[in-house]
């Protein structure tokens, strides 16, 4: 049985030959992904993905549609589900080999951020009803990489403590808090509090209060002012159940990958084509971390890539209306 | 402007020589039309073939008589100014000739993507005794209207078109003060397929296929007690010999083979034709070229009906008897989709009724 963990995780393979490698294995054993492969372009899957540019990404609609799975005999590991309502139709991500996750979302943080030296404070209200969240999982798991105790999830609707964040400060550690966007700004409402200067906020972009509106820039701004940060500590994470690997944007809008994980930005009206830097289309994503699922992704988000491959998200998917009578200034 | 039958009868024969097949201005925008590619020949010819067939003098009359419009009571003096989509051939005709009937002045936004065929209609009419030059007035651009106030706007939008169309307006000055608006929203329609005879899977391909689609007459959703499974070879033959005839004009974009592969991925039900698109669930409204298929009864289609609310245009059902409670206003015959009557009520709105309730 192959190590997938070496595959991914190896500084010294180069990237498209790990993705060829997955490939095929996915294309072998991921039914979903390979009827959909033989649909859309049935000759990739004769050259073995040798191109990687051109192999299809699967709408990321799929984890809520099918069980996207490479192991399909087998129980996976865990389960991550999407937020949302029990009405809704939610995304399932059946997890094997959750190592391969763990490993990820640990070194992917480590690749950003100085772990050991670092306390994870945790705040995630609208998550924590979700017993299935990939988020509160791989909190949780930073968390417990810190064997000093003190980082934590942080109690909802109570203001963070003056003295606490002293202690963290006494103990020569950096401050990191990390959370749903628009928690953290419940958080900054419940009471102003200076974090230390060389603290980072993450936000993880999530809208679970579903209180405001407003965009990523604004947001930073409100969280730099609310926690006394300069705006370059507002930092920002890329992630969801469907994705075993996270991109992060250090200070400012532009995301980073993890070595084992890469974003091209695709044409909406045809995926199969990566749109020159600095257009907007959907985000694409190979995330090898994937690979008992499916590493090739097409998400529902859009967004540009500069020259140097960083990426900004924009924001959703939402095609204007198509059909019937619309007078449109620009057209009619 | 006259009285109303004054107005009828002038307009029944302008109507009757515009329609006729040797005015060479009406052969002449056809042909650019189709030639130009705007439109394909085949649905151009549906078109102005669907006014022919629906327009005489008793349908005026009987419109004017559903509308309650009267000599007293129609939009004399109005201004009214008409903003016309392109997405089907002559699809700004109706509300066109309303505001001709109802005496109101014509002011008309002609659509880039059909820019031919409603002028030759009006250059007709400004030819008349009753409608001079002043009275009847178009342009392909909005600003050339600049500065003239309007009692009445009519145009088709969406929650993401009508912010830039109001602007728009303000910008150019086109609304008195007390202007009112008739917004259509409605985007699409849906038709309950209870009974699989020829004649109902003909006017379902034509419902479906005529236009590409485009239409807000177009069905965009079917639901049926049958599966498209158990209907898919036989419809496949329908929509051939519909597409023999009516040859589809555009092509979709490269996503819709996307929409297809994502399908046999998930072993999703679906009749994949390359130019269209028909799945069994998934109503995601994201491309064109894609109908939607539903296994259901007509409580099934009553509920989908209540969940898309406005955006729904009409309800078609096979026949008359079929009952679907709470829906009568939406409901309508599946063979009247791509041709109806001249008195239809977008949005469930009589045009007539709306224009002639303006305060004198």
């Amino acid at each position: 049985m192959e190590n997938w963990s070496t595959v991914i995780f190896s500084a010294e393979r180069p990237f498209e030959e790990k993705v060829q490698q997955i490939f095929e294995y996915q294309v072998e054993n991921n039914l979903v992904y390979r009827r959909f492969c033989e649909a859309l372009a049935p000759d990739i899957l004769n050259s073995g993905g040798k191109d990687i540019s051109r192999i299809p990404l699967l709408p990321v609609k799929a984890f809520k549609d099918a069980e996207i799975t490479a192991k399909p005999d087998e129980q996976p590991d865990r389960l991550f589900k999407s937020s949302g309502t029990s009405e809704m139709q939610r995304s399932i991500h059946r997890v094997h080999e959750a190592r391969i996750y763990e490993q990820s979302l640990v070194e992917g943080f480590k690749a950003f951020y100085n772990l050991d030296q670092c306390v994870i404070w945790a705040y995630t209200p609208g998550y924590a009803d979700n017993p299935h969240s990939s988020l509160i999982y791989m909190l949780q798991k930073l968390i417990d990489q810190d064997e000093s105790g003190k980082s934590r999830f942080l109690p909802l609707a109570n203001p963070l403590e003056s003295s606490a964040i002293e202690e963290v400060e006494r103990e020569g550690k950096q401050l990191i808090l990390f959370g749903a966007a628009f928690g953290l700004l419940d958080l900054v409402e419940l009471g102003a509090v200076r974090l230390p200067s060389n603290a980072i906020v993450i936000e993880t972009g999530g809208m679970k209060t579903h209180r405001r509106e407003m965009s990523r820039r604004e947001l930073h701004r409100r969280l730099a002012r609310g926690f006394g940060l300069d705006g370059s500590r507002i930092h920002s994470e890329y992630g969801m159940a469907e994705l075993l690997s996270q991109a992060y944007a250090i200070g400012g809008n532009w995301f980073r990958t993890v070595p084992w994980m890469k974003v091209s930005i695709r044409n909406p009206e045809d995926p199969s084509e990566t749109v020159p830097p600095n257009n907007e289309g959907l985000i694409g994503v190979i995330d090898l971390a994937n690979v008992h699922s499916c590493p090739f992704l097409l998400t529902g988000d859009t967004g540009v890539m500069d020259e140097r491959g960083r990426f900004e998200v924009r924001g959703r998917w939402n095609p204007k209306d198509l059909r019937g009578c619309n007078f449109l200034i620009d057209e009619d | 402007m006259g009285h109303i039958r004054e107005r009828i009868d002038t307009l029944i024969e302008v109507l009757n020589h515009w329609l006729r097949s040797d005015n060479d201005y009406l052969m002449d925008a056809i042909d650019r039309t189709a030639r130009e590619g705007y439109f394909s020949f085949e649905d151009v010819k549906h078109a102005v073939g669907t006014l022919k067939s629906s327009i005489s003098r008793k349908a005026l009359h009987e419109w004017i008589d559903q509308s309650g419009m009267r000599d007293d009571q129609d939009a004399t003096g109005q201004n009214v100014l008409c903003l016309h989509a392109g997405n089907l051939p002559l699809v700004g005709f109706q509300d066109a000739l309303a505001t001709l009937l109802s005496g109101a002045r014509y002011t008309g936004k002609i659509s880039r993507k059909d820019p031919y065929l409603l002028p030759t209609f009006l250059n007709e009419v400004k030819k008349t005794r009753l409608w001079t030059d002043r009275d009847v007035q178009w342009t392909h651009r909005l600003d050339d209207f600049e500065g003239m106030p309007h009692d009445a706007i009519v145009f088709a939008g969406s929650e993401s078109s009508v912010p830039d169309v109001k602007k728009a307006i303000g910008q150019y000055q086109l609304a008195a003060g007390d202007v009112r608006f008739l917004i259509r929203t409605a985007h699409f329609s849906l038709a309950y397929l209870d009974r699989k005879r020829a004649a109902d899977m003909q006017a379902l391909v034509e419902s479906i296929f005529r236009y590409g689609g485009k239409g807000c007459r177009s069905v965009a959703i079917v639901v049926s007690p049958f599966s498209l499974d158990e209907l898919k070879d036989e419809l496949r033959n329908y929509i051939k010999d519909f597409w023999l005839d009516n040859p589809q004009h555009q092509c979709p974009r490269p996503k819709l083979r996307y929409q297809y592969a994502y399908n046999r991925g998930i072993e999703r039900s679906q009749l994949w034709l390359k130019y269209f698109l028909l799945q069994e669930g998934g109503l995601e409204f994201d491309q064109d070229f894609t109908c939607y298929w539903l296994q259901g009864d007509g409580t099934t289609a009553r509920e989908i009906a209540d969940q898309y609310g406005p955006q729904l245009q009409s309800l078609f059902v096979t026949h008359p008897g079929v009952r679907l409670a709470g829906m009568e206003q939406k409901k309508e015959l599946l063979s009247n989709a791509q041709q109806p009557p001249i008195s239809w009520k977008p949005d469930g709105v009589d045009t007539l009724t709306w224009l002639a309730e303006a305060e004198k």
